[in-house]
């Protein structure tokens, strides 16, 4: 706890940074700065919706509709989540993130999210394809727990394919095992 | 006499004569096996590399006029010769001499034995010598080989072969694949082909090459990521998972006809396709039923048999070379372990207890070995089993090397490696020995699969 206690400030000065770019950087937020720990995840929570729409809104009036823009905006509160390696049980750590992501999807009923697994470098291709879809299928079903209709949840899997960070160390890895999500229609 | 000893009694009497049968073949086999001399015997425990000498193929056509291209004609005879000495090292089996080393001149006309000085040939250490010749005519390019037994000053092959000047290649590897049969009595597979994944176009795309990894080829342009190809048995067609219609979806495509169709559309993932030993069906993984399990889908029919259902994770099934038997993977231990399923029976049996991550089996055509890749501190290594679980041996020890595919004669297998810069491919033979690199050079090649004969 103490070691923890000492890098609260750069914590605190990294949140305050990752405020002023706002919602370009809600899925690295997630998971980037912030492997393992519970008051730290608490305090990630707030960020995207400091100045989250009015980014968003500033980069795509020319062509996108009102609806659309506010699409955007709400899908930047559907987190990502991350997991250990080789695993595909959610972490405890997650639960507040996935409970505001079950919110989201109940209030509103009817939209169709796509639950996207992905997995590290490390590993063989088709197993990685399947640990991928563990990954989406587990969260699929912790949403449903939480009372969102499963009918309007799917997965996909991209094992290894598409990873966020392209470095080779433990950082990247982490980074890239995880479950996002992808608003198909309305 | 009751019914059931009248049924004994022709029991007895199919026996007797199936037993007749097979002594009587018995007694065949061995007597053609008397005739034919093995030059290299690839049963035996150690094969002693056999000393070969290819002289350089000379041109017999028409004098060169002013329009013929003679740069044209020396490639040629240079690809002709380096293409059988390529193949000959490539099996591992052959000791090539040294051009350096010959004595007898080249001439237009010592094609045969007649014109051959065996003793000059046995000085540089030979043992079996080719010679050749070659000509363009009506548009075809004419290969005439001579394959020697220098020290019986004997003709094993004396044939010419006709094909397209544009690739003096695929005549090589055509005529070597017959020295191979007729030196050891296998079949060669130096007509064969790799298909593998490569992401140099920033992509993942589909290419084919020769067996050796040279005149490589993009064969899909979808933009999309392709994974996992794999020949048919008949090498007419290859399935693969493509992300291409915005699923992870097995797909069919023809070689010939170039028709691509998709085979397996369910939910969640269509992946690990592999076609069963008669072409008929394809295993493969699907997660329709909330969790990634192995099933079987019948081709023309289009149904579906499950085979696994557990909650964890089964995958890149490998079928035995009879069909009955299929090797995959299974989280079911905790960490990824290679198992056998019996498809009769429905046992399941488990292979692999060493290693936190063991994946990619991949049964040999001959039936005896699975081979697999194994990690260990993050780096994976190429290993065989036999099929009883027992006889475990490592192949590799440098860089990651993963997703092992045996060539048709069992002897050698293709893997993907990190030894150098980028992920290439590399083939070593099933004991540990000859590791060679392919010619590829593509960059970024992973999964790859080795061709059944295609000749």
């Amino acid at each position: 706890m103490h070691r923890f206690l000492r890098f609260l400030p750069i914590l605190v000065i990294t949140l305050a940074l990752v405020s002023c770019k706002g919602a370009m950087v809600k899925e690295e937020s997630a998971g980037t700065t912030v492997p393992d720990d519970e008051i730290v995840t608490e305090e990630i929570l707030e960020v995207p919706d400091v100045g989250a729409d009015s980014i968003e809104v500033r980069g795509l009036n020319e062509t996108a509709s009102s609806e659309e823009l506010e699409m955007k905006a709400e899908k930047g509160r559907l987190y990502t989540v991350h997991f250990d390696f080789d695993k595909y049980t959610i972490k405890a750590e997650y639960k507040d993130e996935l409970k505001h992501n079950a919110r989201w999807l109940k209030k509103n009923n009817g939209v169709k999210v796509r639950v996207e697994g992905h997995a590290d470098e490390r590993g063989e291709n088709e197993y990685n394809l399947a640990l991928g879809e563990k990954r989406a299928i587990s969260v699929k079903n912790y949403l449903s727990v939480l009372g969102v209709n499963p009918k309007n949840i799917t997965t996909l899997s991209y094992g290894e394919e598409k990873p966020l960070n392209k470095e080779h160390n433990e950082e990247a890895w982490g980074i890239n095992r995880r479950a996002d999500f992808t608003i198909i229609n309305r | 006499m009751t019914k059931r000893e009248s049924m004994n009694d022709r029991t007895t009497r199919v026996l007797t004569t199936l037993l007749c049968i097979l002594i009587g073949s018995i007694c065949i086999l061995s007597a053609n096996s008397v005739r034919a001399k093995v030059y290299i015997d690839l049963d035996a425990p150690a094969i002693e590399k056999l000393p070969v000498a290819v002289q350089e193929f000379v041109y017999l056509g028409d004098e060169p006029g002013l329009n013929t291209d003679t740069e044209q004609l020396e490639r040629v005879a240079e690809i002709i010769r380096d293409t059988i000495e390529d193949d000959l090292d490539f099996s591992g089996l052959f000791r090539i001499i040294d051009e350096e080393a010959f004595l007898e001149e080249v001439t237009e006309n010592g094609l045969n034995a007649a014109d051959t000085d065996f003793e000059q040939w046995r000085i540089t250490g030979a043992e079996a010598v080719i010679k050749g010749g070659f000509r363009i005519e009506n548009g075809k390019l004419e290969v005439d080989v001579r394959l020697f037994d220098a020290v019986k000053e004997s003709t094993i092959i004396a044939k010419k072969y006709i094909g397209n000047p544009k690739r003096p290649k695929r005549l090589a590897h055509y005529f070597t694949d017959q020295l191979y049969e007729k030196l050891t009595g296998r079949k060669g597979i130096f007509s064969t082909r790799q298909l593998f994944v490569s992401s140099s176009s920033g992509n993942k795309e589909l290419y084919v090459s020769d067996y050796d990894g040279s005149n490589a080829r993009r064969i899909t342009r979808n933009g999309s990521i392709n994974l996992s190809p794999q020949w048919s048995p008949d090498g007419k067609k290859l399935i693969y998972t493509s992300y291409k219609e915005g699923c992870a979806c097995l797909y069919m495509l023809d070689l010939k006809t170039g028709q691509d169709r998709a085979l397996s559309k369910n939910p969640g993932i269509n992946i690990s396709g592999r076609f069963s030993p008669n072409g008929e069906s394809v295993a493969l993984t699907l997660s329709s039923k909330e969790s990634p399990d192995l099933y079987i889908l019948d081709i023309e029919t289009g149904t579906k048999k499950r085979l696994t259902k557990n909650y964890g994770i089964d995958v890149s099934p490998s079928f035995s070379p009879d069909g009955k038997r299929v090797a995959y993977v299974s989280d079911i231990s905790g960490n990824p372990h290679i198992f056998v399923l019996d498809l009769t029976t429905g046992k399941r049996r488990r292979l692999t207890y060493k290693g936190g991550y063991n994946s990619s089996p991949a049964w040999s055509p001959d039936g005896k070995w699975i081979a697999f890749s194994r990690a260990s501190k993050g780096k994976f290594d190429i290993w065989l089993l036999r099929v009883d679980g027992f006889g475990g041996a490592r192949l590799t020890w440098t860089g990651s090397n993963k997703a092992p595919s045996w060539s048709p004669d069992s002897r050698q297998i293709v893997f993907s490696s990190t030894r150098s810069d980028h992920t290439s491919l590399y083939v070593i033979q099933r004991d540990g020995t000859g590791l060679r690199k392919l010619k590829t050079e593509i960059g970024n090649e992973q999964t790859p699969s080795w061709s059944p004969y295609l000749n």
